[in-house]
């Protein structure tokens, strides 16, 4: 039984890491343009059904992988400017279905271009599982927590040391004032579409070969970031990854006690749960910038 | 000849919300002036100085910068012509450190990081006080420092045309004295500024002339002594009997 339970821990640590990398997306947008972009885990889905095709069709996984991401980061600059820069002036109400109506759009395109199989991807590399306390980690799940090493990494070099970095963070604070002293609001909406994407997408790509890919693995991580989000507050990346870690373990573990099947009931029970005891943090901020 | 001024607001109307809140507004302010804009609470300053900025763009009517037509152009694009605004009410970068508040007034110029070194030793030259706390978080600061800050953060534009928005507001008079002597010593330098105040005593310090403005419209003019004047009028009427309208 606690051997079991270490076991459920193990595998949350993994997908936490993976609705860690989404929930950083959906702050991203977030604090950047003050809207929540629904579409969000179909990034992830694009990077992995288009690693997992490719590496079928005989390319080398890692320039799979490659390609998936910058995939899916140029369908994030897609959206952002076919549907949400073209918008920018409508309510928040609005933005929101548009985003949703990416997600349904971007999911529709999977299946139409890669069908209902699900597709494998292989390793990123070989070797033997790696044990911790005899529980069991696939070699992918060291990939798959570099990446996110890698990731909040860059993010918080970027975001402390860097001017650029700090011209986002003086625009998310003030972001008329902001402007005044040239500070691109929309640029940086831009590129937070487009590095949330790429983000999403690595994520996609690092998780297929250990939960493999499907043209609607989007909804389930797209759903699991957002509360990974709201879990952390919504406007902050360390919130985002600690959400992430959080509700992965939540959910494996209630998941691999109760069955596989809880795993999506008991994230929507823990949004209720947060949005109940933290409403103001959907709606509160209605600003856009986008 | 007659120099092309820093700043010509000619006949602007600026519609905020389904208010119309200025009307046929018209100034200017030649380079190495300091004007001021005094008006009662309501007047439409404010707006005036969004109009300039672009964060709230005239209906109609046209503002040059440097002769330049600039009206209608967003904030971005008119940083880039050397107009710094010290905004009401500071509006700093809560999260940011002192430094990184100073920094990103810099933001238009893409200038080189010893450029900068030594701008920021400038700002930290005029403002003493803001050594110490250049790490801390500009969020954290007293109203006085945060105003410093404010002030600070538009120098590092190295501006043509200096907006100030009431940099008075909320501060105890010392503070006030003191950031009023950096602006003085400001205008010493040289640098045009365009200051809002609705202290008069405080405007004919440091303001060769100004304009007079009431709901939304300018309806006088005056020189730094009529200002000093009236200041002590006011003050007066405000400790003898009623001012009226
Ligand atoms: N967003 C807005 N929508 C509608 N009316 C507005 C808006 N902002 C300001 N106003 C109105 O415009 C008028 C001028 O406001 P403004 O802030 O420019 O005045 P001000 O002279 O700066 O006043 P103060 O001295 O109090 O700062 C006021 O009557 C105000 O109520
Ligand atoms: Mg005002």
């Amino acid at each position: 039984m606690m051997a079991s339970v270490w076991q459920y821990i193990l595998a949350g640590v993994v997908v936490g890491a993976i609705y860690a990398l989404i929930a950083a997306g959906f702050v991203l947008i977030y604090q950047v343009t003050g809207l929540i972009n629904f579409a969000q885990g179909e990034f992830a889905m694009i990077g992995a059904m288009t690693a997992a095709s490719l590496a079928g069709a005989g390319m080398p996984t890692l320039a799979a992988a490659g390609i998936a991401v910058v995939a899916a980061a140029v369908t994030g600059a897609l959206c952002y400017l076919l549907a949400i820069r073209p918008a920018r002036a409508a309510t928040g109400v609005t933005l929101i279905f548009i985003t949703l109506g990416l997600d349904v759009a971007l999911r529709g395109l999977g299946l139409f271009v890669w069908g209902t199989n699900p597709l494998s991807l292989n390793a990123f590399s070989g070797g033997t599982a790696v044990t911790i306390f005899g529980g069991v980690l696939p070699p992918q799940a060291l990939w798959v927590l570099l990446t996110d090493v890698l990731v909040f990494g860059a993010l918080y070099l970027f975001f402390r040391h860097t001017y650029t970095g700090t011209a986002v963070r003086a625009a998310v604070a003030n972001p008329p004032i902001a402007s005044t002293f040239g500070i691109p609001l929309r640029t940086f909406a831009f590129w937070s579409f487009v590095v949330a994407a790429a983000i999403g997408g690595l994520g996609g790509v690092v998780i297929a070969p250990i939960t493999s890919a499907t043209f609607d693995m989007g909804l389930t991580f797209g759903l699991a970031g957002f509360v990974a989000a709201v879990l952390g507050g919504l406007e902050s990346l360390p919130g985002a990854l600690v959400g992430g870690f959080v509700l992965g373990i939540i959910v494996k573990v209630a998941g691999g006690l109760l069955s596989t099947g809880w795993e999506d009931g008991v994230g929507f029970f823990i949004l209720v749960l947060v949005l109940v005891l933290r409403p103001q943090g959907l709606l509160g901020r209605a600003v856009r910038r986008a | 000849m007659t120099e092309t001024p820093v700043l010509e607001v000619e006949k602007i109307s600026t519609v905020r919300g389904r208010v119309q809140v200025l009307w046929d507004v018209s100034l200017s302010v030649r380079r190495g002036e300091t004007v001021a804009i005094v008006g009662p609470n309501g007047a439409g300053k404010t707006t005036l100085v969004g109009s300039i900025t672009g964060l709230v763009p005239p209906r109609s009517g046209r503002i040059r910068v440097n002769g330049e037509d600039v009206t209608g152009m967003a904030p971005e694009r008119l940083a880039s012509r050397r107009v710094a605004l010290v905004p009401e009410r500071r509006g700093i970068f809560a999260p940011l450190s002192v430094r990184e508040n100073l920094l990103m007034g810099a933001y238009a110029r893409r200038a080189q990081r010893a450029d900068l070194a030594a701008d920021l030793d400038d700002v930290f030259g005029l403002f003493p006080a803001l050594v110490r706390l250049r790490d801390a978080l500009a969020g954290s600061l007293s109203g006085g420092e945060q105003q410093m800050v404010a002030i600070g953060r538009a120098l590092m534009a190295k501006p043509e045309l200096l907006l100030l928005d009431e940099p008075s507001l909320g501060l105890a008079p010392k503070v006030r004295a003191e950031n009023f002597g950096a602006l003085a010593r400001l205008a010493e330098r040289g640098v045009t500024i365009l200051l809002v105040e609705q202290n008069l005593r405080l405007a004919a310090r440091i303001c060769g002339r100004a304009y007079l403005m009431q709901r939304g419209r300018i309806v006088g003019t005056a020189t730094s002594e009529e200002l000093a004047q009236s200041a002590r009028h006011v003050y007066l009427e405000s400790h003898g009997e009623a001012p009226h309208g």
